[in-house]
This record gives C-alpha cells, structure tokens and sequence, in this order.
C-alpha cells in the first residue's frame, strides 16, 4: 500500500530504519516503533533534533536537567556508541537490548563489567570501588565512617578478587555476578516487554511485522 | 487375679509398627532431610587455614552488602524511570538517611504506626531495641495491600548503620513490590 510505507518513512526519515533495528535485537518491529516515541519524547525536550544529549538524559533519568550523576554519565557515554556526545536512535535501540529480559546474560554481566570500569583499564580496581561508593554515598546523603567504607571494600574484594592482586578482572565478575545475581537487577527492565503498550505507536505496522519475519 | 500367670507385657512400640492393624492405610513419613553435610564452619573453628571461611548468609543476599549491592541503588543506574513519563509514585526509592540509628528507627516507628504497621513492624523494632540478633520472617499485613510479600530481615544491632540502611532498603524493596506508595513515611525521613 503506496500510503502506508510513504507514512513509515516519513516518520523514520533520518533515522536507523526499525526493520533493521528488528533484526539486530530483541525487539519487534512494533516494539522499535514504541521505542521510537519514547525517543523522540526524551530527544526532544531540551533541543529538537532528534538526538538524546546528556541534559536531556538526565532530565529523562531524574526529572532535573542539572543533576550530575557520575553513574548515569557513565550509562550515557556507553550508550554514545559512536562517541559524538549524543546519542541516536540506533544507539538507543542497540543500548537497551542489552536490558531487555530475554537478552543473554553474558551480554548484561559485560556491560556492567564495562560499567564499574570507569577508566576502561580492563579491570575494576579497589580505587574505583570506593570512589562509586562515596559518590553514591553522597548521592543519597547517607553517612558512613571511613572505617566502615574500608571495611565494606574489604569485604567485596575478599569475595571478588580472587587471585588478590586488588582488582577485579572480567573472569572474576562473572563469578562475583554468578554468586550475587542481584547486582544484575538494574541490567533488566520488565518494561521493555510491555513497550508497545506504554507507548503506543501511531504507525500501523502489521504489515511490516509480516514482511519482517 | 494375675498371680501366677506371666505379668501380660505390654506391646512395644515396634510390634505395633509391624502389626498388620496399624500398616493399614499407613503412610510413613517421609522427612526431607536437607543436606547438611557442609562442615566449613565446624572447620572455620577447629583448623586454622582461611579456606573453610564461611560468610554469614541472609536468605537472599550473601553476606553483608557489598559494594556493588549499595553502589546498584543509584537513581543514576535504574533506567526504569526513562518509562515513566509521569513518575508518579514509582518515582524514588533512594531516601535520605539522617542521623544515627536509633534515630532513624525511631522517626520509622512514628511515622509507620498510623499507616497500619503495628503488628509485624512493631515487633521487628522491639527486637532491635532489645539488641536481639535474630533472623525475622516479616509478614506484610494483606488487609489494605493487593500483594502478600515475606521481607526477610536480619534485625542486628541498632546501633548498626549498615543495618538500618539495609532495613530501609528492604522496606523500600517491598514497597516496589507491593505497588504501595510508602511515600508519605519516605517524607518524614527526609526524601531525597
């Protein structure tokens, strides 16, 4: 039908087009287009120009375009794929596949090992540990003694740095993430299952669906 | 009136087991024995080599918080909220802890006892005060919320940060899980 792909195309003009996207993750066609309205919200609401950049971030994340957030910076420059200092509508699809709930394990344990390595050395050293920890520490205005903080680092290298060198290594995380499988909790939003109900899309796309599979 | 004859013996417990009367329609039963056969801490004890080192373990999380566990509670890491364009009462679960302990518990205790968390909620307290280091099963009161949720507790010392900062996270935990805005108890501790 002439009208509806003319429709579809418009409405994706200049972006990464969602049948590809479909295809490289977890996501239907339908639940790329849902994804879409949820993007153009968030890339919309300090500059409209069709990219997230990270005031826009955090006023998605916090409600406040100010809050500096040494963590979300750190979710924000893995999800700026290409290192432009915004974020597109493939990155946003490509990033959130990794937290869809039937994305591998594998997948979601790297990306929070990637995560924690602030530095990108390859490792998570104590000192990063610790610097994370006083920054969420002060992030939720909570008080802990020094002593205490020493004694809570202590406690996670004992159990993750298993060879003791003072890091912890991608082999290491696994098996830390394998024991502690709470700390993918923040890897796996329930939502994106319901997408294409949270965020309905105007763009009939039965039709695509059909051709997509 | 028994003299003489031998003194009629009792039936032992084991020959009623064997008797046909007692095996009808008997189903013995069957104890599900957990293994125990774990000795690491007996051995913690008795040998000195740091292998047989056992953690303390909660039901659900190992040891105490690590790192990683109080580090995850960032609002800056919980993408739910890019979902929730209005924010409503999913909006925080960090809160704001202020002052010691004791005092955290005891603004709790004022601002939970009106929203109904007498029985469970109270009893959790009073262990704390009384410094008791046992592990309590937390039943929520099902009368005014949708969800029966068990929140396992471990009520250590009161004077412990770490644990009133772990209780609160448990409380926090529940209350995502039972969709229940404890917002207006958050507010009397200072939400952040």
């Amino acid at each position: 039908m002439g009208c509806f792909h003319s429709k579809a195309a418009r409405e994706f003009r200049g972006h990464e087009d969602p049948v590809k996207l479909a295809s490289e993750t977890a996501f239907s066609v339908s639940e790329v287009e849902a994804l879409f309205e949820l993007f153009k919200s968030i890339s919309s609401s300090v500059v409209d120009d069709g990219l997230i950049n990270k005031e826009e971030f955090q006023l998605a994340l916090f409600k406040s375009r100010k809050r500096e957030n040494i963590f979300a910076n750190r979710i924000f420059d893995m999800f700026d794929v290409k290192r432009k200092g915004v974020i597109d509508f493939g990155d946003f699809v490509r990033s959130l596949n990794v937290f869809h709930p039937n994305a591998s394990l594998e997948d979601k344990i790297d990306f929070t090992f990637r995560l924690y390595d602030m530095d990108c050395t390859g490792y998570i050293e104590r000192q990063e540990v610790k610097q994370m920890l006083i920054a969420l520490l002060c992030e939720s205005e909570m008080k802990l003694a020094d002593e205490t903080i020493e004694i809570i680092l202590d406690k996670t290298f004992e159990d993750a740095d298993v060879n003791q060198d003072g890091k912890i290594d991608k082999l290491e995380w696994s098996d830390f993430v394998n024991k502690n499988p709470s700390l993918l909790k923040i890897m796996t939003l329930p939502y994106l299952r319901d997408i294409t109900t949270t965020f309905p899309s105007f763009v009939f796309n039965s039709e695509v669906d059909e051709i997509a599979t | 009136m028994f003299r003489g004859s031998p003194a009629p013996k009792r039936v032992t417990p084991q020959e009623v087991f064997k008797d046909e009367w007692f095996k009808k329609d008997y189903k013995p039963p069957v104890f599900e024995e957990k293994d125990y056969s774990n000795m690491d801490d007996v051995d913690a004890v008795f040998k000195d080599s740091g292998e047989h080192l056992v953690a303390e373990k909660k039901e659900e999380q190992p040891a105490a918080m690590n790192a990683f566990e109080i580090i995850s509670m960032s609002r800056g890491l919980n993408l739910e909220n890019l979902f929730d364009p209005k924010q409503e009462f999913k909006r925080e679960t960090r809160i704001t802890l202020r002052g010691g302990a004791n005092e955290i518990i005891e603004k709790t205790e004022e601002a939970a006892k009106p929203l109904g968390f007498d029985t469970w909620y109270i009893t959790w307290l009073e262990n704390v005060k009384a410094g008791r280091k046992e592990y309590l099963n937390v039943a929520k009161e099902a009368a005014s919320r949708p969800n029966d949720v068990v929140v396992d507790i471990d009520a250590a010392d009161a004077d412990n940060e770490l644990a009133a900062a772990e209780y609160v996270d448990g409380i926090f935990r529940f209350s995502e899980n039972a969709e229940v805005a404890l917002l207006p108890w958050l507010d009397n501790l200072s939400v952040s």
